[in-house]
């Protein structure tokens, strides 16, 4: 066969397969990790929204922010919900990215074991903690804001950077004396164990922890497709601020394997309570307010201090912000 | 004498090629990649040397080589004396076999999230981790040489009078040393693997695995190329410098 005859043939098969997608479900990749900060993306996958919008969503589960956004910067992903501190530091290596909405404001409590003598952040002092790795956005705000404020300094105390579920473990195996934890481990954690909470750092510095990342490409070449996810996203917020108790059962599986939590003095706690709860200390919103981008700005700053960001000067923020998707919703 | 300085010497040149190479395609892989996700050789060279002259990194070289010494030292002795009585009596020996092997195929790095339980953070379970991921290829190579002993050098030794100790001296050693050596140099690559994996999961005080991790969570891949280098060339010192020379004056006492 010759070319002439080939190259038609080929154009034909080309444009089927450019057109089907239009009748189609739109394809979409979606990163997330398995905490509640992440039950927007979790939820609106389990209850349809995602579909309700014309997506034909797929939900990639990372380890952490700082695998999830390789994702993104690798092409794998089209969307990832993560600690927006991640975007800064690939941002400033010249990666093209963009933070195109809002997710939730950051959650973490500091757990101390009843019999470690702690009653504030200060006592600390010597002690162990167990925390997240080192350089994640728990990390950064551990030690630049709560210890910071508190006038104590990382080799003040025995930080150890772990995954959350071992945290919990170690915190109720007794093998250190406190704990960093967000939602839902910091729950089960309280249930299972003689501990109590002391911190909230939502309480004391609200600030946007997790925020919605995308590519500079998926942006500018599937802008809609972005914002139906979005659009299916805000949902899902709405329905975890308004109705935590029905947004509970579509996601209780992620984090609880068992239909009940064995707590130490309350019984058998059903699963599905625990993440009730849970979702309700959570802060959710699909929009972003000029403080959470003033937070942004003070958090950049702190990694410049913690030389985690390495940038001349101060680091742009504005230009890594596309607020186009809230602005066009008039959030 | 002769022929080992020249193997010497053609090993030696065999790595001089094979690190260009490598460095030739990181280079050109570099070329095609942005640099964000792969800087190009001179500029982790220069990092490289940066990180030679600051005290940090030889504070996380220190804890890792001290962890890495500990470790493989304790799973030396252990797998040696384990290795000695499995090959020498046969009440013991299946069942031990079959309990190394059963164990061996655990990636050594599994052990991780339980022993952090058990031990608590710090140094102990990455030690214990890089001791299981090098003991086991040293008892199953000692155990096997042992086991192999020619039984006529036994009978032989053991008509001339020789005491319990001379045999194990005198034949038992000499004939489990070459395969000994062995089996420590593949227990090398292991306790080496085990020791950085497990720097990168137990987040405790500076090392070369943690340092790797770290550049890695913020973005900085010339820091994790360098962290790489470092990595790949110290395995390549102690194996060919330490290794290599303790293993010709062990068998040249063979000999003798």
């Amino acid at each position: 066969m010759n070319r002439s005859l080939l190259t038609p043939l080929f154009a034909f098969l080309l444009s089927l397969a450019i057109a089907s997608p239009a009748t189609a479900a739109e394809k979409f990749r979606v990163g997330y990790v398995r905490v509640m900060d992440d039950a927007q993306a979790m939820l609106a996958y389990e209850a349809g929204l995602y579909e309700k919008y014309g997506l034909d969503a797929e939900l990639i589960e990372f380890t952490s922010g700082t695998d999830l956004i390789k994702g993104i910067v690798g092409g794998q992903l089209d969307i990832g919900v993560l600690g927006f501190s991640n975007a800064f530091t690939w941002a400033s290596k010249g990666a093209d990215l963009k933070i195109v909405g809002g997710a939730q404001r950051g959650y973490h409590s500091l757990l101390v074991r009843e019999d470690s003598g702690i009653e504030s952040v200060e006592d600390l002092k010597g002690k162990s903690l167990a925390s997240q790795k080192q350089g994640s956005t728990a990390d950064i705000v551990l030690k630049g804001v709560m210890l910071d404020n508190a006038g104590l300094t990382p080799s003040d105390l025995n930080i150890m950077g772990v995954a959350p579920s071992v945290a919990v473990q170690s915190l109720v195996g007794g093998r250190v004396d406190a704990a960093f934890l967000f939602e839902p481990y910091d729950r089960i954690a309280q249930l299972v164990a003689p501990v109590k909470q002391i911190y909230e750092i939502g309480e004391v510095w609200p600030f946007p922890c997790m925020v919605v990342i995308t590519s500079g490409e998926t942006l500018k070449n599937r802008k809609d497709v972005l914002w139906a996810a979005l659009d299916a996203q805000r949902d899902a917020i709405d329905m975890l601020e308004s109705n935590p108790a029905e947004a509970a059962p579509y996601i209780t599986d992620y984090f609880i394997r068992e239909p009940v939590v064995k707590s130490r003095n309350q019984g058998d706690v059903p699963s599905e309570q625990v993440i009730t709860e849970a979702i309700k200390t959570n802060d959710f919103s699909a929009k972003l307010t000029e403080d959470d981008i003033n937070r942004m700005k003070e958090l950049a700053a702190i990694m410049q201090e913690q030389d985690i960001l390495q940038v001349e000067g101060e680091f742009d923020v504005d230009a890594l912000l596309d607020l186009s998707w809230q602005q066009a919703r008039e959030l | 004498m002769s022929n080992t300085q020249s193997t010497g010497v053609a090993s030696k040149r065999a790595y001089v090629a094979a690190i260009a190479i490598i460095l030739f395609f990181w280079q050109v892989a570099a070329w095609f990649l942005p640099d964000f996700l792969m800087p190009d050789v001179p500029v982790a060279l220069q990092r490289l040397w940066e990180e030679l002259n600051s005290g940090d990194f030889y504070e996380g070289l220190g804890n890792s080589m001290s962890r890495l010494g500990i470790g493989y030292g304790a799973a030396l002795f252990f797998g040696i004396i384990l290795g000695l009585v499995g090959g020498t009596l046969d009440l013991v020996r299946s069942t031990l076999k079959a309990a190394i092997i059963i164990l061996q195929s655990i990636p050594s790095i599994a052990w991780v999230p339980l022993f952090l339980i058990l031990m608590g953070f710090g140094n102990t379970p990455i030690i214990v981790v890089v001791a299981i991921g090098a003991f086991f290829p040293t008892a199953l190579s000692v155990m096997n040489a042992t086991e192999s002993v020619e039984k006529v050098h036994i009978s032989a030794a053991r008509v001339m009078g020789a005491s319990k100790l001379q045999m194990l001296k005198r034949v038992y050693f000499p004939a489990v040393t070459p395969e000994l050596i062995t089996g420590a140099q593949l227990a090398f690559g292991n306790a080496w693997r085990a020791l950085i994996s497990a720097e990168m999961i137990v987040g405790f005080s500076a090392g070369l695995g943690k340092s790797l991790a770290y550049s890695g969570e913020i973005a900085d891949m010339t820091g994790v190329m360098t962290n790489i280098l470092v990595i790949a060339i110290l395995a390549a010192v102690i194996d060919q410098v330490i290794l290599e020379r303790i293993k010709h004056r062990l068998l040249r006492y063979q000999y003798l």
